[in-house]
């Protein structure tokens, strides 16, 4: 069951974008796939660390990959 | 890397579960209710709970070597992996649980109690059991689920 219901993310599609598979952006971030697969999935919410080194892998703002509605 | 992440948290998932049915093995026949059930002098349970103690043991002792030995020779990428925000995430949920089946094993013998002799030492026995068992499954079935 999802930690937060209301937040959304847009990580599998920003992720997508940039080319990277999950296991390749883990390993960038020092998670493991599955954290990644968790965190797109809504079912794992990541600390504001993680956040953090997420969005500078990817080259995008945190508040463009988690949004509440 | 990410293989070899995979794989040594499916083998921690596998030990964790390997662990805790021998801790169960182990302890189980040596409940003194157990007696009455199955009686002290057959020779089966006696061994399956000496085999039990002795592949909890060899865990424990696979456990802390291996992990020790792991963190010195590891990349800290795999180290970091492998102890990462989900998989502490999962630790203290199964601590929770955990806690919750001991709660819950303490209600259940507390009411058998009313009914049934149970001795103090059958009491902390189950209740210890519980505790040492349910948080090392549901840390297995949490890191299976999220897989």
């Amino acid at each position: 069951m999802p930690d937060h219901p209301q937040l959304g993310n847009r990580l599998k599609e920003l992720r997508t974008a940039a080319g990277l598979t999950q296991a390749e952006l883990a390993t960038q971030i020092h998670v493991s796939r599955k954290t990644i697969n968790t965190i797109e999935n809504g079912v794992f919410v990541p600390s504001t660390i993680l956040a953090l080194r997420l969005s500078a892998a990817l080259g995008v703002p945190v508040e463009s990959i988690f949004r509440l509605p | 890397m990410p293989d070899e992440i995979e794989r040594r948290s499916l083998r921690r998932r596998i030990l964790l579960m390997v662990m805790a049915s021998a801790f169960l093995v182990w302890q189980v026949p040596a409940m003194d209710f157990f007696d009455g059930i199955a009686g002290r002098e057959n020779p089966l349970f006696r061994i399956a709970s000496l085999a039990g103690f002795l592949v909890w043991a060899a865990g424990l002792v696979l456990l802390f070597t291996y992990g020790h030995v792991a963190r010195g020779v590891d990349k800290p990428e795999i180290t970091a992996a492998l102890e990462d925000e989900l998989v502490r995430s999962n630790r203290r949920r199964a601590f929770t649980a955990g806690y919750a089946v001991s709660l819950a094993t303490s209600a259940v013998v507390f009411a058998a109690s009313l009914f049934w002799p149970i001795t103090g030492s059958d009491a902390a026995h189950l209740v210890l059991v519980a505790a040492v068992v349910a948080p090392m499954y549901a840390f297995a079935v949490l890191e299976r689920i999220n897989a």
